[in-house]
Protein backbone atom coordinates (compact mmCIF):
# COMPACT_ATOMS: atom_id res chain seq x y z
CA UNK A 1 0.00 0.00 0.00
CA UNK A 2 2.81 2.01 0.08
CA UNK A 3 2.07 5.41 -2.29
CA UNK A 4 3.35 8.79 -3.57
CA UNK A 5 0.44 10.32 -3.56
CA UNK A 6 1.17 14.46 -2.15
CA UNK A 7 1.83 14.17 1.20
CA UNK A 8 1.20 17.43 3.84
CA UNK A 9 3.44 16.30 5.93
CA UNK A 10 6.46 16.05 3.75
CA UNK A 11 5.63 19.63 2.44
CA UNK A 12 5.17 20.89 5.59
CA UNK A 13 8.80 19.63 6.75
CA UNK A 14 10.20 20.60 3.11
CA UNK A 15 8.72 24.22 4.50
CA UNK A 16 10.21 24.41 7.65
CA UNK A 17 13.96 23.51 6.48
CA UNK A 18 13.46 25.74 3.67
CA UNK A 19 12.14 28.42 5.68
CA UNK A 20 14.73 28.20 8.46
CA UNK A 21 16.93 31.26 8.47
CA UNK A 22 20.65 30.39 7.79
CA UNK A 23 21.79 32.23 10.53
CA UNK A 24 20.20 30.44 12.78
CA UNK A 25 22.54 28.73 15.28
CA UNK A 26 22.62 25.47 15.43
CA UNK A 27 20.74 23.72 18.45
CA UNK A 28 23.89 22.77 19.90
CA UNK A 29 27.28 24.86 19.26
CA UNK A 30 29.77 22.88 21.21
CA UNK A 31 31.09 19.44 19.08
CA UNK A 32 32.28 17.89 22.42
CA UNK A 33 29.24 18.34 23.83
CA UNK A 34 25.91 15.86 22.82
CA UNK A 35 22.93 17.52 23.76
CA UNK A 36 19.43 17.40 22.94
CA UNK A 37 16.59 19.13 24.94
CA UNK A 38 13.30 17.41 26.02
CA UNK A 39 11.04 19.99 25.90
CA UNK A 40 8.46 19.80 28.88
CA UNK A 41 4.96 21.01 27.79
CA UNK A 42 2.69 22.67 30.39
CA UNK A 43 0.26 19.20 30.92
CA UNK A 44 3.98 17.07 31.95
CA UNK A 45 3.79 15.96 35.46
CA UNK A 46 6.68 17.01 35.42
CA UNK A 47 6.26 20.67 34.90
CA UNK A 48 4.74 22.28 38.38
CA UNK A 49 8.02 20.35 39.73
CA UNK A 50 10.19 21.81 37.63
CA UNK A 51 8.60 25.22 38.00
CA UNK A 52 8.71 25.18 41.78
CA UNK A 53 12.54 24.46 41.49
CA UNK A 54 13.67 27.04 39.24
CA UNK A 55 11.15 29.05 41.67
CA UNK A 56 13.56 28.38 44.30
CA UNK A 57 16.54 28.70 42.12
CA UNK A 58 15.66 32.64 41.55
CA UNK A 59 14.84 32.58 45.35
CA UNK A 60 18.10 31.65 46.32
CA UNK A 61 19.87 33.70 43.58
CA UNK A 62 18.36 36.95 44.56
CA UNK A 63 19.45 36.17 48.48
CA UNK A 64 23.36 35.91 47.36
CA UNK B 1 40.21 25.30 41.58
CA UNK B 2 39.16 26.27 44.67
CA UNK B 3 36.16 25.52 46.52
CA UNK B 4 34.35 26.77 49.17
CA UNK B 5 33.06 23.38 50.25
CA UNK B 6 33.98 23.70 53.91
CA UNK B 7 31.82 26.72 54.70
CA UNK B 8 28.87 26.32 57.21
CA UNK B 9 25.61 25.94 55.66
CA UNK B 10 23.09 29.20 55.29
CA UNK B 11 19.68 28.47 54.29
CA UNK B 12 20.46 27.12 51.04
CA UNK B 13 18.99 24.40 51.99
CA UNK B 14 15.55 26.06 53.13
CA UNK B 15 15.61 27.14 50.04
CA UNK B 16 15.50 24.30 48.07
CA UNK B 17 12.82 22.23 49.02
CA UNK B 18 11.16 20.93 45.96
CA UNK B 19 14.44 20.55 44.31
CA UNK B 20 14.38 16.50 46.10
CA UNK B 21 11.05 15.98 43.88
CA UNK B 22 12.25 17.32 40.67
CA UNK B 23 15.81 14.80 41.35
CA UNK B 24 13.67 12.14 42.43
CA UNK B 25 11.90 12.27 39.37
CA UNK B 26 14.38 13.10 36.99
CA UNK B 27 15.43 9.29 36.35
CA UNK B 28 12.00 8.47 35.42
CA UNK B 29 11.19 11.50 32.67
CA UNK B 30 14.60 10.76 31.13
CA UNK B 31 14.04 6.87 31.05
CA UNK B 32 17.37 5.85 33.22
CA UNK B 33 19.33 6.26 36.28
CA UNK B 34 22.77 8.37 35.98
CA UNK B 35 24.18 7.34 38.75
CA UNK B 36 27.71 5.84 37.68
CA UNK B 37 27.33 7.68 34.00
CA UNK B 38 29.50 10.84 32.94
CA UNK B 39 25.93 12.64 31.99
CA UNK B 40 24.64 15.76 33.89
CA UNK B 41 20.93 16.63 33.76
CA UNK B 42 20.13 20.36 32.75
CA UNK B 43 16.69 22.26 33.34
CA UNK B 44 16.24 25.65 31.50
CA UNK B 45 12.93 26.71 31.85
CA UNK B 46 11.94 30.35 31.46
CA UNK B 47 9.66 32.53 29.24
CA UNK B 48 11.20 30.11 26.79
CA UNK B 49 9.58 27.03 27.72
CA UNK B 50 11.20 24.20 29.85
CA UNK B 51 13.52 21.81 28.83
CA UNK B 52 15.19 19.13 30.72
CA UNK B 53 18.85 18.73 28.64
CA UNK B 54 20.67 15.10 29.71
CA UNK B 55 24.49 16.40 28.68
CA UNK B 56 27.23 14.07 28.20
CA UNK B 57 30.07 15.26 30.09
CA UNK B 58 33.53 15.12 28.18
CA UNK B 59 35.17 13.17 31.10
CA UNK B 60 38.35 12.67 28.86
CA UNK B 61 38.70 16.72 28.90
CA UNK B 62 40.22 18.91 31.81
CA UNK B 63 37.13 19.48 34.10
CA UNK B 64 37.34 23.45 33.28
CA UNK B 65 37.44 22.93 29.16
CA UNK B 66 35.18 20.20 29.83
CA UNK B 67 32.31 23.14 31.60
CA UNK B 68 33.19 25.73 28.94
CA UNK B 69 32.10 23.11 26.58
CA UNK B 70 28.87 22.23 28.20
CA UNK B 71 28.35 26.20 28.90
CA UNK B 72 28.59 26.49 25.16
CA UNK B 73 26.03 23.98 24.82
CA UNK B 74 23.20 25.45 27.52
CA UNK B 75 23.90 28.73 25.79
CA UNK B 76 23.30 27.59 22.39
CA UNK B 77 20.07 26.49 24.26
CA UNK B 78 19.30 29.49 26.20
CA UNK B 79 19.78 31.22 22.81
CA UNK B 80 16.92 29.66 21.12
CA UNK B 81 14.90 29.68 24.31
CA UNK B 82 14.76 32.82 26.22
CA UNK B 83 15.07 31.19 30.18
CA UNK B 84 15.68 32.53 33.46
CA UNK B 85 16.89 29.76 35.54
CA UNK B 86 19.01 26.78 34.88
CA UNK B 87 19.43 23.84 37.11
CA UNK B 88 22.74 21.43 37.11
CA UNK B 89 21.95 18.69 38.57
CA UNK B 90 25.85 16.34 38.49
CA UNK B 91 25.33 12.33 39.77
CA UNK B 92 28.37 10.66 41.46
CA UNK B 93 31.24 11.46 43.21
CA UNK B 94 32.67 13.83 40.88
CA UNK B 95 29.90 15.40 40.40
CA UNK B 96 30.79 18.32 42.68
CA UNK B 97 33.72 19.52 41.03
CA UNK B 98 31.98 19.24 37.62
CA UNK B 99 28.90 21.31 38.69
CA UNK B 100 30.83 23.81 40.43
CA UNK B 101 33.45 24.27 37.46
CA UNK B 102 30.01 24.14 35.33
CA UNK B 103 28.15 26.85 37.18
CA UNK B 104 31.31 29.56 36.83
CA UNK B 105 31.75 28.36 33.36
CA UNK B 106 27.91 29.12 32.48
CA UNK B 107 27.99 32.49 34.74
CA UNK B 108 30.72 33.53 32.21
CA UNK B 109 29.46 32.59 29.33
CA UNK B 110 26.10 34.45 29.71
CA UNK B 111 27.76 37.35 31.51
CA UNK B 112 29.34 37.77 27.74
CA UNK B 113 25.94 37.27 26.38
CA UNK B 114 24.41 39.67 28.09
CA UNK B 115 22.15 37.03 29.67
CA UNK B 116 20.68 37.43 33.41
CA UNK B 117 19.76 33.84 34.71
CA UNK B 118 19.69 32.33 38.28
CA UNK B 119 21.54 29.13 38.22
CA UNK B 120 21.38 26.41 41.01
CA UNK B 121 24.23 23.66 40.94
CA UNK B 122 23.03 20.23 42.73
CA UNK B 123 25.21 17.43 43.52
CA UNK B 124 23.37 13.91 43.71
CA UNK B 125 25.49 11.05 45.33
CA UNK B 126 24.44 7.73 46.94
CA UNK B 127 20.79 8.72 47.10
CA UNK B 128 21.64 11.71 48.74
CA UNK B 129 21.87 15.74 47.29
CA UNK B 130 22.85 18.78 48.46
CA UNK B 131 23.66 22.25 46.89
CA UNK B 132 26.32 24.62 46.13
CA UNK B 133 25.67 28.61 46.84
CA UNK B 134 28.21 31.32 46.34
CA UNK B 135 30.49 30.11 48.74
CA UNK B 136 28.53 28.26 50.49
CA UNK B 137 27.86 24.20 50.22
CA UNK B 138 24.29 23.01 51.53
CA UNK B 139 23.51 19.99 53.86
CA UNK B 140 23.07 16.24 52.70
CA UNK B 141 19.74 15.61 52.24
CA UNK B 142 18.42 11.99 51.32
CA UNK B 143 16.88 11.99 47.68
CA UNK B 144 13.01 11.78 48.70
CA UNK B 145 10.54 9.36 47.01
CA UNK B 146 9.09 9.61 43.73
CA UNK B 147 6.11 11.93 43.85
CA UNK B 148 2.74 10.19 43.27
CA UNK B 149 2.24 12.42 39.97
CA UNK B 150 4.98 10.85 38.36
CA UNK B 151 4.28 7.31 38.98
CA UNK B 152 0.11 8.02 38.11
CA UNK B 153 1.44 9.18 34.79
CA UNK B 154 2.33 6.34 33.64
CA UNK B 155 6.64 7.03 33.14
CA UNK B 156 8.19 3.21 33.19
CA UNK B 157 10.43 2.14 35.78
CA UNK B 158 13.88 3.93 35.23
CA UNK B 159 16.95 1.90 33.15
CA UNK B 160 19.70 0.90 35.19
CA UNK B 161 22.10 3.03 32.94
CA UNK B 162 21.95 4.69 30.08
CA UNK B 163 23.20 1.74 27.64
CA UNK B 164 20.23 -0.42 29.10
CA UNK B 165 18.03 2.59 27.89
CA UNK B 166 19.47 2.93 24.44
CA UNK B 167 19.07 -1.28 23.82
CA UNK B 168 15.32 -0.34 24.33
CA UNK B 169 15.11 1.24 21.36
CA UNK B 170 16.53 -1.13 19.41
CA UNK B 171 14.85 -4.19 17.01
CA UNK B 172 14.62 -7.33 18.39
CA UNK B 173 16.92 -9.93 16.97
CA UNK B 174 13.70 -12.00 15.77
CA UNK B 175 10.47 -10.48 15.31
CA UNK B 176 7.92 -11.15 17.98
CA UNK B 177 5.04 -11.06 15.40
CA UNK B 178 4.30 -11.99 11.51
CA UNK B 179 2.52 -10.84 8.58
CA UNK B 180 -1.43 -10.53 9.04
CA UNK B 181 -3.54 -13.57 7.23
CA UNK B 182 -4.21 -13.10 3.62
CA UNK B 183 -8.29 -12.38 4.50
CA UNK B 184 -7.50 -10.21 7.16
CA UNK B 185 -5.29 -7.64 4.83
CA UNK B 186 -8.00 -8.03 1.90
CA UNK B 187 -10.50 -6.81 4.81
CA UNK B 188 -8.57 -4.10 5.53
CA UNK B 189 -7.02 -2.73 2.45
CA UNK B 190 -11.34 -2.56 1.24
CA UNK B 191 -12.11 -0.26 4.17
CA UNK B 192 -11.30 3.56 4.34
CA UNK B 193 -8.31 5.13 5.38
CA UNK B 194 -10.04 6.73 8.19
CA UNK B 195 -11.32 3.45 9.67
CA UNK B 196 -7.87 2.17 9.44
CA UNK B 197 -6.87 4.51 11.31
CA UNK B 198 -9.38 4.08 13.64
CA UNK B 199 -8.14 0.53 13.81
CA UNK B 200 -4.54 1.29 14.83
CA UNK B 201 -5.49 3.67 16.94
CA UNK B 202 -7.70 0.89 18.93
CA UNK B 203 -4.89 -1.64 18.63
CA UNK B 204 -2.25 0.81 19.94
CA UNK B 205 -4.67 1.52 23.48
CA UNK B 206 -5.21 -2.20 24.37
CA UNK B 207 -1.70 -2.88 23.52
CA UNK B 208 -1.03 0.42 25.76
CA UNK B 209 -3.98 -1.77 27.99
CA UNK B 210 -1.48 -4.78 28.00
CA UNK B 211 -4.98 -6.08 26.47
CA UNK B 212 -4.03 -6.80 23.06
CA UNK B 213 -5.99 -8.91 20.41
CA UNK B 214 -3.58 -11.66 18.76
CA UNK B 215 -3.78 -9.80 15.29
CA UNK B 216 -3.56 -6.12 16.52
CA UNK B 217 0.56 -6.19 16.11
CA UNK B 218 0.00 -7.84 12.50
CA UNK B 219 -3.02 -5.12 11.68
CA UNK B 220 -1.33 -2.10 13.10
CA UNK B 221 2.30 -2.35 11.38
CA UNK B 222 -0.13 -3.64 7.51
CA UNK B 223 -2.02 -0.17 8.29
CA UNK B 224 0.64 2.08 9.06
CA UNK B 225 2.39 1.34 5.20
CA UNK B 226 -0.04 4.26 4.24
CA UNK B 227 1.30 7.24 4.72
CA UNK B 228 -1.75 9.04 5.45
CA UNK B 229 -2.87 6.28 7.83
CA UNK B 230 0.89 6.64 9.15
CA UNK B 231 0.63 10.30 9.95
CA UNK B 232 -2.69 10.19 11.27
CA UNK B 233 -1.97 7.44 14.17
CA UNK B 234 1.63 9.42 15.05
CA UNK B 235 -1.11 12.77 16.02
CA UNK B 236 -2.96 9.99 17.88
CA UNK B 237 0.08 8.50 19.49
CA UNK B 238 3.00 11.24 20.48
CA UNK B 239 1.61 12.83 23.22
CA UNK B 240 0.20 9.85 25.21
CA UNK B 241 3.39 7.95 26.87
CA UNK B 242 1.84 4.08 26.71
CA UNK B 243 0.37 4.31 23.27
CA UNK B 244 4.34 5.53 22.17
CA UNK B 245 5.68 3.28 24.39
CA UNK B 246 3.80 0.34 22.32
CA UNK B 247 3.91 1.60 19.24
CA UNK B 248 7.90 1.35 19.87
CA UNK B 249 7.63 -2.41 20.65
CA UNK B 250 5.53 -2.86 17.42
CA UNK B 251 8.64 -1.64 15.81
CA UNK B 252 11.21 -3.06 17.45
CA UNK B 253 9.37 -6.34 17.20
CA UNK B 254 8.34 -5.70 13.66
CA UNK B 255 8.77 -8.53 10.79
CA UNK B 256 11.63 -6.79 8.00
CA UNK B 257 8.92 -6.12 5.84
CA UNK B 258 6.52 -3.98 8.01
CA UNK B 259 9.92 -2.34 9.83
CA UNK B 260 10.36 0.76 7.58
CA UNK B 261 6.57 2.25 8.18
CA UNK B 262 6.56 1.22 11.93
CA UNK B 263 10.23 2.77 12.32
CA UNK B 264 9.18 5.75 10.55
CA UNK B 265 5.82 6.05 12.74
CA UNK B 266 7.99 5.09 15.91
CA UNK B 267 10.40 7.63 15.08
CA UNK B 268 8.53 10.75 14.08
CA UNK B 269 6.42 10.27 17.31
CA UNK B 270 9.49 9.74 19.54
CA UNK B 271 10.45 13.90 17.84
CA UNK B 272 7.26 15.43 18.11
CA UNK B 273 7.69 14.01 22.04
CA UNK B 274 10.94 15.60 22.31
CA UNK B 275 12.91 12.21 22.41
CA UNK B 276 15.23 13.60 19.71
CA UNK B 277 17.85 10.90 20.15
CA UNK B 278 15.72 7.87 20.41
CA UNK B 279 14.02 9.24 17.26
CA UNK B 280 17.56 9.36 15.50
CA UNK B 281 18.24 6.18 16.87
CA UNK B 282 14.96 4.93 15.62
CA UNK B 283 15.03 6.23 12.07
CA UNK B 284 18.05 4.82 11.72
CA UNK B 285 16.09 1.69 10.81
CA UNK B 286 14.43 2.88 7.98
CA UNK B 287 16.28 0.84 4.71
CA UNK B 288 16.80 3.49 1.85
CA UNK B 289 14.72 2.17 -1.25
CA UNK B 290 11.22 2.34 0.94
CA UNK B 291 8.98 5.97 0.94
CA UNK B 292 9.99 6.38 4.63
CA UNK B 293 13.37 6.28 3.78
CA UNK B 294 12.78 10.55 2.36
CA UNK B 295 10.37 10.60 5.90
CA UNK B 296 13.43 9.29 7.82
CA UNK B 297 15.95 12.12 5.59
CA UNK B 298 13.30 14.73 6.82
CA UNK B 299 13.40 14.29 10.23
CA UNK B 300 17.68 13.98 10.24
CA UNK B 301 17.49 17.23 8.41
CA UNK B 302 15.03 18.72 10.97
CA UNK B 303 17.07 17.59 14.01
CA UNK B 304 20.07 19.10 12.50
CA UNK B 305 18.83 22.21 11.80
CA UNK B 306 17.36 22.27 15.64
CA UNK B 307 13.89 22.88 14.71
CA UNK B 308 11.67 22.22 17.67
CA UNK B 309 9.56 19.42 17.63
CA UNK B 310 6.83 21.24 20.28
CA UNK B 311 6.52 24.28 17.81
CA UNK B 312 6.07 21.54 14.51
CA UNK B 313 3.41 19.18 16.62
CA UNK B 314 0.59 21.72 15.76
CA UNK B 315 1.21 22.04 12.34
CA UNK B 316 2.18 18.42 11.66
CA UNK B 317 -1.02 17.15 13.40
CA UNK B 318 -2.92 19.65 10.80
CA UNK B 319 -0.85 18.19 8.33
CA UNK B 320 -2.03 14.73 8.93
CA UNK B 321 -5.53 16.00 8.62
CA UNK B 322 -5.58 17.33 5.58
CA UNK B 323 -3.30 14.28 4.20
CA UNK B 324 -5.80 11.75 5.93
CA UNK B 325 -9.16 13.45 4.38
CA UNK B 326 -7.08 13.85 1.33
CA UNK B 327 -6.89 9.58 0.96
CA UNK B 328 -10.71 9.41 2.28
CA UNK B 329 -11.82 11.25 -0.68
CA UNK B 330 -9.66 10.10 -3.31
CA UNK B 331 -11.00 6.70 -1.80
CA UNK B 332 -14.42 7.35 -1.84
CA UNK B 333 -13.40 8.21 -5.84
CA UNK B 334 -12.57 5.10 -6.40
CA UNK B 335 -15.53 2.92 -4.87
CA UNK B 336 -18.25 1.91 -7.21
CA UNK B 337 -21.42 4.24 -7.20
CA UNK B 338 -24.86 2.90 -5.91
CA UNK B 339 -27.06 3.15 -8.74
CA UNK B 340 -28.85 6.40 -8.95
CA UNK B 341 -25.93 8.08 -6.47
CA UNK B 342 -24.78 11.49 -8.08
CA UNK B 343 -21.62 11.57 -8.59
CA UNK B 344 -19.20 13.73 -6.61
CA UNK B 345 -15.85 15.23 -8.28
CA UNK B 346 -12.68 14.38 -6.17
CA UNK B 347 -11.32 17.66 -4.77
CA UNK B 348 -7.87 19.37 -5.78
CA UNK B 349 -5.00 17.86 -4.23
CA UNK B 350 -2.46 19.71 -1.90
CA UNK B 351 0.25 20.72 -3.01
CA UNK B 352 2.24 17.85 -4.40
CA UNK B 353 5.58 17.98 -2.84
CA UNK B 354 7.08 17.07 -5.98
CA UNK B 355 6.68 20.32 -6.89
CA UNK B 356 9.03 21.67 -4.16
CA UNK B 357 13.07 20.89 -4.06
CA UNK B 358 13.81 17.24 -2.74
CA UNK B 359 16.32 17.03 0.39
Amino acid sequence: MNQTSPDPVRKLFQDILLDRPPSTLPLVDAPEVVTTPIPIGDDDPLAPIMDAAAREAREQDGRQ
Amino acid sequence: MSQPFDREPDDLDIAFRAMGDLLASVPHQLGYRLEGSDQLAIQVSGPGGRFLLPVDWPADQPNLHAARQTARAIEAVIHLHPSDAVLLLGYGPEAAERVYALREALRHQLEDTGDNISIAAIQVDQGQWRAFGVGVTGEWHPVPEVPVSILMAGFPAPAASLQEYRQQFQPLPEPTYGALPDSSRDLIDASPPGIRVELADRALQRLADRDPNPLDLPALAHVLDDPAVNHAVVTHTYSDRARLGSLVDAYRGAPSEQQPAVAAAAATALWLHGRIQEAQQVSAHVPDGTYFAASRDQLNALINAGVSPTQTAPRFTAAAETHLKYAETTWSATQPLAPGAPSEPAPPAPQPDADGPQL
